[in-house]
């Protein structure tokens, strides 16, 4: 059962009661919120993740709700939580979604260290994923954003998840977030992207989400190996360049732009290195979205 | 006379990507990069613990030089190095 399939009653039933317990990748998570304004936009964009029992163990149970009491009604702030202390500051109500979706970020960064976490979206085709790892700014949601509307299949927008075990990457098709210039760019490459409202004012300037593709949400348990790193860089007016890097530089960024290579030790040294010499590694500046889809298809070909 | 020797005898892990090296240590959890020369010292030391004077006769032999007091300079400064890494440690013997 799918999250879309619930009446707004029942998930306003499952959200103030034992939590709204669902699926996303590998995670399972558990919301409890009382928060109305939370209803229509879960339902919408968090529509297709699966809806589990309240009896499996949690990967993740997260709070979102009102600060106090008093400041519901009093310049109304909420307060995102998760097993513990608040992570942030308390927000107004206006941004409670964003506040939810960095949330989760959050939970997933400071504790899945049974996977290499690299800083990086990630999109597959014909079995095998393109790996975007980037500084924030460089255009790697928009990029993403782009490829999973046109024949590519959603990983992440944000993490690289890598398995060390066999060097599998791992889904977690999050919604896309998207910030300032590029909500106009990707409502213009892609009019099928499904999203959802635009909030102003948020810390990164105006935020909007977009709501993963339906298909890469079903198959976001079917893993799958690297074929490509590439770092892009989105640089207004540039040129279009692909260019080779040499191993040891990539194998100093992809270690530097992990969230958890220094917690995994060993095991991050042996993964950085595994997905180092069995990819192909390049450098991406690009301006135009159209003209950076193209030369990765054809990269993947 | 100083000998030089690694701080950790078989704890190290190598990948090599033609003369450029990565090299992580598992005692301390670091990860460092390294050309070929420094590479061919830490080498030498895992064969076998070795005074600056012996290291460097292997090393001009191995890049075709002369053991120099240049190339003696060259090593004792990256054996500093190494050893501020805590990579590699002297005792006298």
């Amino acid at each position: 059962m799918m999250i879309s399939e619930l009446t707004a009653t029942e998930l306003q039933a499952r959200l103030t009661g034992g939590g709204l317990c669902f699926g996303c990748g590998p995670f399972r998570l558990r919301l409890n919120s009382s928060l109305q304004s939370l209803l229509t936009v879960l339902h919408e964009l968090y529509a297709h993740y699966p809806i589990y029992d309240h009896s499996g163990v949690d990967d993740y149970r997260m709070t979102l709700d009102w600060a106090s009491p008093l400041r519901r009604w009093l310049r109304p702030v909420v307060r995102f939580s998760a097993d513990g202390p608040a992570p942030f500051t308390d927000v107004p109500i206006t941004r409670a979604f964003p506040t939810l979706e960095w949330g989760m970020n959050w939970c997933i960064a400071i504790r899945a260290h049974h996977v290499l976490m690299l800083h990086a979206a990630v999109v597959e085709r014909h079995g095998r994923v393109l790996v975007l790892p980037a500084a924030p700014g460089s255009g790697k949601s928009t990029l993403c954003a782009a490829l999973s509307h046109s024949g590519w299949r959603l990983f992440s927008d944000e993490f690289g998840l890598i398995r060390p075990e066999d060097n599998a990457f791992v889904p977690i098709p999050r919604l896309i977030s998207l910030k300032n210039q590029s909500i106009a760019v990707i409502r213009q490459f892609s009019p099928t992207a499904y999203f959802g409202a635009t909030y102003h004012g948020t810390h990164k300037g105006s935020v909007a989400h977009i709501r993963p593709p339906q298909a890469s949400v079903t198959r976001m348990t079917e893993l799958a190996p690297a074929g490509w790193v590439v770092f892009p860089r989105w640089q207004a007016g540039a040129a279009l360049t692909l260019q080779p890097i040499a191993k040891e530089r990539a194998f100093m960024m992809i270690a530097s732009n992990a969230f958890n290579y220094e917690v995994l030790g060993e095991q991050a040294f042996k993964t950085v290195a595994h997905l180092v010499n069995n990819c192909k590694i390049y450098t991406l500046v690009y301006s135009d979205l159209t003209q950076a889809i193209r030369i990765l298809d054809e990269l993947t070909q | 006379m100083d000998i030089w020797q690694l701080h950790s005898q078989g704890a190290l892990h190598w990948e090599q990507w033609d003369e450029q090296f990565a090299l992580y240590q598992v005692a301390s959890g670091e990860t460092h990069f390294l050309n070929a020369f420094g590479a061919a010292i830490l080498k030498q030391l895992i064969a076998a613990p070795q005074a600056l004077d012996a290291l460097c006769t292997h090393l001009a032999t191995e890049f075709d030089c002369m053991p120099d007091a240049e190339l003696c300079a060259q090593v004792s400064a990256l054996l500093t190095r190494f050893d501020e890494l805590g990579l590699i440690q002297r005792h006298d013997d």
